[in-house]
């Protein structure tokens, strides 16, 4: 009985990692994370070779394992689509990397949210936090090259954005508004050379999230199912005890 | 009479660590690389039975056949057969086909074997697994890698097209007699056998083993020792009513 709420809990942890996908299926930047589980421990009634009460030699342990649990949640980097929005404040990460932004606090933080606002001079992003970095920028028609220099029509430079990497993306700490934090199993950041180092920025597009609808409606109807099969084994578990009960009449 | 009340008890004891080995498979129908298990049961206090006859006074003992008192678990034991392998695309994930094991490493220095291989890099670059122990190669050491490092199907590790090392893959003389340890993990027993590292493993880069459960079996399975269960109780309470006509109605005028 145990064993199968360990079950359910797993799932229901799966079903909740699933909505979170799909609710930002349409979150610029967003990546998507995965439940790792592992099976708990096993309880030995009976080593190998121990005799059993009959004094023969058993040939087999006899164990009884205790359910599940989950051991990792992983944040998945793969690339998005980048969707062709037109609109010149929309940069989308083409590789790896992220955008260096300070938070109100003052600490840094790290996202891929490409869709860019500008307020006196400095660059925002949809969440309204400042990008580290170019300042001065005019209102006018900017053009924002590949290796991340931002340029007015004549020509004129107005400094470069910049791309920090992680030596273990996977290790980043998810904080919500589309940011992360660096932690210890991340390593620190590391500027990247746009261009050079298989990134890119790409001016008039949007990193779309890299959530699978079609997949995540897989993965839903499985943990579906799996949640209900869990809560057979209880229901016969609890029929056992029905069961037991009807011994004494 | 009595017998078979304790008879039909060991049948409902039975069922009942059926169930929670079913529970658990249930259980871990998402955990990667799990093996589900499976019960063996046996027969307890076997006898033989004989028949006395009498023949110009020298007793004469006819065997009738055996009879059994009984059942009890005597062994579970994992099955290792393949399970299906979800392509994700994550350079960090992997699988085997066919037999073998990974090996990893706890931060204590303990060696276990798993066929979980959803692995991560840790801070200092080394691979790791979801728990967080360290994954091995073939000459026991703990892997270092760098981002875009492939693996080749017979487990070697290349990055930037550099051979640096080989994944450990490993088999066992009687791979059901490794234990369970939780974790995804089996640990060698001398029942098992010491690893050994020279066999033909085929490794998947890019996807990892779902656990080998059937749920359809599992159910069917579950329906079953609940009807065993039902029954066994049945004769219980059959034999409790042959003793309370014993008891109270045998003599009675």
């Amino acid at each position: 009985m145990y064993s199968a709420s360990t079950g359910m809990n797993a799932q229901q942890h799966k079903l909740d990692t699933i909505a979170n996908n799909l609710a930002n299926v349409d979150t610029t930047g967003f990546k998507k994370s995965r439940n790792e589980f592992a099976d708990l421990f096993y309880v030995y009634a009976k080593n190998t070779g121990a005799p059993d009460s009959d004094t023969n030699i058993s040939n087999g342990p006899v164990y009884t394992g205790l359910g599940v649990k989950e051991v990792r949640t992983t944040k998945i980097f793969s690339q998005g689509n980048l969707e062709n929005t037109g609109r010149t404040l929309d940069v989308a990460i083409n590789g790896e990397g992220f955008y260096q932004v300070t938070m109100d606090n003052g600490n840094v933080a790290y996202t891929r949210d490409g869709a860019l606002h500008l307020k006196d001079g400095y660059l925002y992003t949809s969440s309204g936090y400042r990008i580290n970095g170019p300042s001065g920028i005019p209102n006018t028609e900017l053009s924002i090259l590949r290796t991340g220099q931002i340029q007015d029509a004549d020509g004129a430079s107005y400094g470069e954005l910049t791309v920090y990497d992680f030596s273990n993306s996977e290790g980043l700490k998810s904080i919500g508004d589309n940011l992360y934090l660096p932690s210890d199993s991340s390593g620190t950041a590391a500027e990247l050379q746009l261009g050079l180092d298989d990134t890119t920025l790409e001016q008039n597009f949007l990193e779309k999230s890299n959530v699978n609808a079609v997949q995540e409606m897989v993965n839903m109807i499985s943990a579906q199912r799996a949640y209900e099969l869990n809560s057979k084994s209880i229901t016969t578990a609890d029929n056992m005890l029905q069961t037991v009960s009807g011994l004494k009449r | 009479m009595i017998r078979g009340i304790y008879t039909a008890a060991m049948g409902m004891l039975a069922e009942e660590s059926k169930v929670n080995n079913i529970s658990n498979n249930l259980a871990n129908v998402d955990t990667a690389g799990f093996k589900k298990d499976g019960l063996a049961f046996s027969t307890y206090l076997k006898k033989e039975i004989f028949r006395n006859e009498s023949e110009d006074h020298f007793n004469k003992r006819t065997n009738v056949g055996k009879m059994e008192s009984g059942v009890v678990l005597d062994e579970s034991k994992p099955w290792f057969e393949q399970g299906a392998i979800e392509m994700t695309g994550s350079e960090y994930d992997f699988a085997i086909t066919g037999e073998g094991f990974f090996t990893v490493e706890t931060a204590d220095g303990r060696t276990y074997y798993t066929r979980n291989g959803q692995w991560h890099r840790d801070n200092e670059n080394f691979l790791v697994d979801s728990v967080g122990n360290y994954v091995l190669n073939d000459a026991g050491e703990r892997i270092t890698i760098e981002e875009g490092f492939r693996v080749d199907q017979d487990g070697s590790i290349y990055e930037n097209g550099v051979l640096t090392g080989r994944i450990d893959l490993v088999t066992f003389d009687n791979p059901d007699g490794l234990r369970k340890v939780g974790n995804n993990y089996f640990a060698a027993t001398d029942y098992s056998g010491p690893s050994q590292q020279n066999f033909d493993a085929t490794v998947v880069q890019g996807g990892f083993e779902r656990a080998n459960v059937n749920a359809v079996k599992e159910m069917v399975n579950l329906i079953n020792a609940q009807r065993h269960f039902e029954i066994a109780q049945r004769v219980i309470t059959t034999e409790d009513q042959l003793l309370d006509a014993a008891v109270n109605r045998v003599g009675k005028v």
